[in-house]
Parts: structure tokens; sequence; C-alpha cells
């Protein structure tokens, strides 16, 4: 079976699944058009989409499975899946949120929500709808993202953010630590809530609580990386009510993870995971707790590594990616 | 500004892309002898070369007959080669009765005192590689130490050099001018700026000129000469129809930059007499490179098609007397 991913990397998460497939003993190939200052390079190929569209012929004959990334395919109005599908060759497209999340749908369980990344409700509709003529099955990570096009897919399967856990070493948070560092990585302040994080930072610095704290940003995902390794609390996203990369990777390194988790949606995880959820309204409390009860992060720490050993280490996901090509490439089997 | 014309560069105008070994959708290896050669530098009729045909030849290989990705366009649809599968292209393409050398015989049959450009496109250092394999003692590692894929590139094109010396003086009565090396990423990936950088330098230095094929709308093109290249190419994509030309053509005339036209049958809505005719008076004076699909040229040659004529009155400027839409149709 040969995998072609593409086009897009959000969270390093072609690379890794790609490598985590080739482990698996499958042929996978991952194109990005999307280069950002994180600076991912491992196992994808950088192109840019004119390079990309002009392989789509090639591309389509040699690849069997095409798993497309946020809500794009190899060509920009989507000419390349009439000819897949009219070859009867599997398709799923991997939807991660922003492609998707409309205000409507996204406020009616969560005032916090910030969608203005998303594309405006009409033209997602039209996406989605151009999309699903031909592709009949979509990936989310969690069920946040899951509301968003359920309706529009005859399956959506709940696939999780992927990391190489194993790859990790974790480094726990000091039980001596007398004044924690805490870590916050805003790809997108607006979207994950930086205002509301530093707000609670500066206040709780007033109120002389002894810790540190560092804004990691304009960095390549390397070095943010080992900027998380010396943390000794990390803030995640605390508006969407979902967590992403960033908790993953510090639950791996075994670090207290501070972020929002709807109520709602807690029950829908495998396990309750173990991050200290707060919105704007209670990012104060839980930053406080942590700061004070140095055993409390390192209990958390301990918990988060499991958690991520758990669902997101990259050979586990890699083996639910595997049944739902199954899956998809079975019904192509069926309907030819 | 105007296109990039044949005799502000010094080159000759009408080039064709000759692919060897496999290509992502052909697994079978692609070699190229005179017979096949002949139809595409001469234009043959009933066996008699009666005129030249393409003035330039552009040798590229893409995938090794392992599955070795070679050239950008194999990106994707192989493993990463190593040193020695760089070398096995230098001598696939210097291989005895095929390629470079029925070049040189071929052109020997070419009209009195007509001549052929060679261009060898550049395999692509991919930045991933960890274990390229040993060059002049010491082993390269792309990833670890990016400097390393400039060393391999220049290292290839001495070994080219020195094959295309050998070769070249076994045929004293040949007529072809080695002109230079293609690098064929369309995309100015910022770790390559460096390498096309030294690499220019390099063919500089030895008298070669520097060819860059590109896509039409990638980013940088319009200030590419700053790394060095000698001619720029624009390619817009045939497969989404004739209409894509016209601002390919524009931005290539603005930048002082030639086109490529690349055509396939099983692709292309539109038959190449189509092309022909839709771009005959648009872009004349531009320096151009025909892609088309390996042996097709000889094919149409072979069956007297109207699509043989028609390319031949196209590269000469010959208005065609009877033209027939339907040469070089959809196959």
């Amino acid at each position: 079976m040969r995998v072609l991913q593409c086009p897009t990397e959000i969270a390093g998460q072609m690379g890794i699944l790609t490598k985590a497939l080739a482990r698996a003993g499958i042929e996978s190939t991952a194109y990005n058009t999307f280069h950002s200052y994180l600076g991912y390079r491992d196992h994808i190929y950088n192109v840019d989409p004119y390079e990309l569209e002009a392989m789509m012929g090639d591309a389509i004959q040699h690849f069997d499975v095409f798993h497309f990334h946020y809500g794009q395919t190899m060509a920009p109005d989507f000419a390349d899946l009439p000819e897949i599908f009219r070859l009867g060759k599997p398709m799923v497209m991997h939807h991660w949120g922003n492609d998707v999340r409309t205000h409507a749908l996204a406020s009616a369980n969560n005032p916090y929500v910030y969608t203005g990344d998303s594309p405006p409700p009409e033209q997602i509709h039209q996406t989605l709808t151009q999309i699903t003529r031909y592709v009949r099955h979509a990936i989310v990570q969690d069920h946040e993202v899951y509301a968003y096009v359920a309706s529009y897919y005859k399956r959506v399967h709940v696939v999780p953010i992927a990391l190489d856990v194993r790859s990790i070493q974790p480094s726990p948070p000091s039980v001596k630590e007398d004044r924690p560092l805490i870590v916050h990585a805003p790809t997108n302040p607006l979207f994950k809530g930086t205002a509301y994080i530093e707000e609670a930072i500066e206040t709780l610095r007033e109120q002389g609580l002894r810790f540190r704290y560092q804004r990691v940003e304009n960095v390549s995902n390397q070095e943010a990386l080992a900027l998380y390794r010396s943390a000794d609390i990390v803030v995640d996203q605390i508006l969407c009510g979902s967590y992403g990369l960033l908790a993953v990777e510090s639950m791996s390194l075994g670090k207290p993870v501070v972020g929002y988790i709807r109520e709602d949606l807690v029950k829908t995880f495998p396990e309750t995971p173990p991050i200290v959820s707060a919105n704007p309204d209670q990012v104060y409390d839980a930053l406080k707790e942590l700061i004070q009860n140095p055993v409390l992060r390192v209990e958390k720490g301990r918990q988060g590594r499991l958690y991520a050993e758990r669902h997101h280490a990259a050979e586990v996901v890699a083996q639910q990616l595997l049944r739902v090509y199954r899956e998809i490439s079975n019904e192509v089997d069926v309907r030819s | 500004m105007a296109f990039l014309t044949a005799v502000e560069s010094g080159v000759q105008p009408h080039m064709i892309r000759c692919g060897i070994l496999c290509s992502p959708s052909a697994p079978r290896c692609r070699r190229w002898r005179v017979d096949q050669l002949l139809p595409c530098l001469a234009f043959v009729q009933s066996g008699k070369v009666l005129d030249q045909c393409f003035e330039g030849v552009l040798f590229e290989a893409d995938l090794s007959c392992r599955g070795e990705m070679i050239s950008p366009r194999s990106m994707g649809f192989g493993q990463p080669p190593t040193a020695r599968t760089w070398l096995d292209v230098v001598e696939e393409l210097f291989r005895p009765e095929q390629n470079v050398p029925a070049l040189l015989q071929t052109s020997q049959r070419l009209p009195a005192g007509r001549q052929v450009d060679l261009w060898i496109a550049l395999p692509y250092p991919f930045e991933n590689q960890p274990g390229f394999g040993t060059v002049r003692g010491k082993r390269l590692n792309f990833q670890s130490n990016p400097e390393h894929r400039t060393e391999a590139v220049v290292w290839w094109m001495e070994q080219v050099c020195r094959r295309w010396q050998r070769t070249s003086r076994r045929v004293p009565s040949h007529r072809v001018v080695f002109r230079g090396f293609a690098w064929t990423r369309s995309m100015l990936w910022p770790a390559d700026h460096g390498v096309i950088r030294e690499v220019a330098e390099w063919v500089h230095r030895n008298q070669l000129k520097l060819m860059w094929c590109y896509h039409d709308r990638t980013e940088g093109a319009d200030s590419a000469g700053e790394l060095g290249f000698d001619l720029c190419l624009n390619r817009p994509l045939l497969a989404r129809g004739i209409h894509r030309i016209d601002a390919a053509a524009a931005f290539a005339e603005q930048h002082g930059h030639g086109v490529i036209l690349a055509w396939d049958g099983a692709r292309c809505p539109d038959s190449l007499t189509e092309v022909l005719q839709a771009v005959r008076n648009r872009i004349r004076e531009a320096v151009q490179l025909l892609e088309l699909p390996f042996g097709v040229v000889g094919q149409w040659c072979q069956q007297a098609e109207p699509a043989y004529r028609a390319l031949y009155q196209y590269i000469r400027g010959i208005e065609a007397q009877n033209g027939d839409s339907k040469g070089g149709a959809r196959t």
C-alpha cells in the first residue's frame, strides 16, 4: 500500500505519521506546501503548490491511498478528486479545526472560543460540500472538531494527534524547584488565549508569587521542544476547549499542562486527559495551585507521560490510521 | 523587457527534453538511440533528412530503474539515491550508442552547418538524506551537513564534464555543443539558494551555462537571475488547458525568460497542434523547451502523423498550409 499525504503540515503530523507508517511497513510520502517558521522537515517533502499540482498526474497513478489534510488537496480547486474517484482509489480528508470551525457551532458549547482564523461559514460549507462529492470519510483529532464535519461525511474517524513519544526522554519537573518556570508557546496568540494567560501571570507576579515565565515563539519546532524541556509548568490553549500538540509534547516530557478541556468533551476522550483544565476565568487559580504545589506538578507530569504513551504514541496512532485505510480501501473494493 | 531570445542568450532556441531511465508514471527504462533522436533533431520524411528540427536537447534522468529518486519530478516516488546512483546516471548518459553518444552520431546526419546544443539536468540533492555515500573519500550527509549537497553536485558535474571530453573526442566530426547544466527543481527552496549559487559559479568558471526550469507563478522567479541562472524557462501547466499559456508567456516576456511547453496527450485536454497554434505568434521569439512523452516524435514521424509536420513547421516558423487541429490528439 502506497499512501500519499498532502498538502499541509499541521503540528508535524504528516511527518510523524509517515515515519510511524514506515515502521509498520507502509510506504507513505508526504508533501507539504505550508512553510512556517516552525520549519518542519522530517519525513516530508517541502514543495510549493505549483510543484504539487504538476506532480498530480503521476501521483494519482502511483499512490493507492490518498490522505489529505486541512480541507485541501493537490489542486487548488479539488481538480484531482474526480480522477482519483473515477479510478476507485480510497481517499480520506483529515480536518484539524481552523479549517472547519464555524463560530455558530463552536460558541454553542463554548463562550471563550476564538474562530477569527477560520474561513467564513459559507466558505467552509462550500468547501465541505465540494470535497464530500468524492470523499466519504474524514479524520479528526477529537470530538471538538468532530462536530463541525459530522453531518457532511458518511463516517468521521477520531484519530488522536501523534507524537514519537518513545523518542522523547521524560524530563519531569523537580519537586525542589521553588521558582518554577512557566512556559507558553503561542503559535497563534488569539487562538490560544495568550492575553488571558499573561494577564493571570502578571497578577500572580504582582502578588509576589515566586516563578519565572517564558513565552516561546518564532523558533523552530526542534528548538521549542528543547525549551519545553526546562519548563516546570506548560500552558497550552485555554479558549478552544480541547488540547493540541504543545500539550502532547509537554505530557510526553512529563510536564504538568494547563489547558481548557470543555466539560462536555471530557467523556469523549478514551480516558480523562490529565490536563489541569482552565478557561480564562480559571487560569489564575490553576497556575497559582501549580506554582505553590510542587508535588502536584510532579504527579500531573507523571500522569501526562503515561497518557501520552497510551494514546498519542505514533505507533499506537499509526495502527488506528491503518484501520481507517483498510476500511476505506474495503469500501472502494465493494463499490467497484 | 522581452522574451529571452536565442541571439541574446547565445543558445539555440528550440530544445527538446529527453527523459532517460524511468519516470514516476512509466516504469520502463528510456534510452535514446539514433533512430529516436534523428526525427527530433531533423525533419525526416521517407527516411530522408530534409531539414533541421529541434536545435537542442536536455537529457534528464528522473528515477533509476531500481526506484531511486534522481530528478525533482521523482520527489517522493522512490527511495533516496546514493553517490553510486548518481554515478550510474553518468554511465547511462554516456552509454555507448545511446543518449549522449547517440546524439553525437545523430548530429553528423544534420544538414550542413547545423549544430545541436546539449544540456544535462542536474540530479537533485534531497536535503533529508543522511547517508549519500562516499565522494572523494568523504562520507556525505546532506541532513547534518547542508554544504555536502553542493559538494555532491559539483562532484557530479565534474564526472559529466570528464566523460563528455572523453566521449566527444571519439566522434571528431560531431556537431554538438555542450552548453551546460539545468537546475530543474522549480521551487526556490531557501536551503537550495546556496547550492545554486555555488553550482552557478562552478558552471561559469568552466565556461558553461546554468538553466533553470520552473513552473509558472513560482515565488522568486522574478529575481532568479540573482542566484546565477543564465536562462530561466517558465512552464505553464498545460494539463489545465491552453488558457494557462498566456499568463506564463506574459510573465516570461516581462522578465526576459523563455518558455516550456510540456504536453502529454494522456493528460492535456488539447492536442499538440492546438497548443502550437495557440502559441505560434505569442512566443515565437522565445527560447523554448518542449517536453513530450518518450518516443512520441519518432512514432509520429514513422506514421507520417500531421502532428510531426506541425511540430516541424512550428519550430522553423513556417505557416501551416492546411492546419489539422487533430494532430497529436489525446491518446
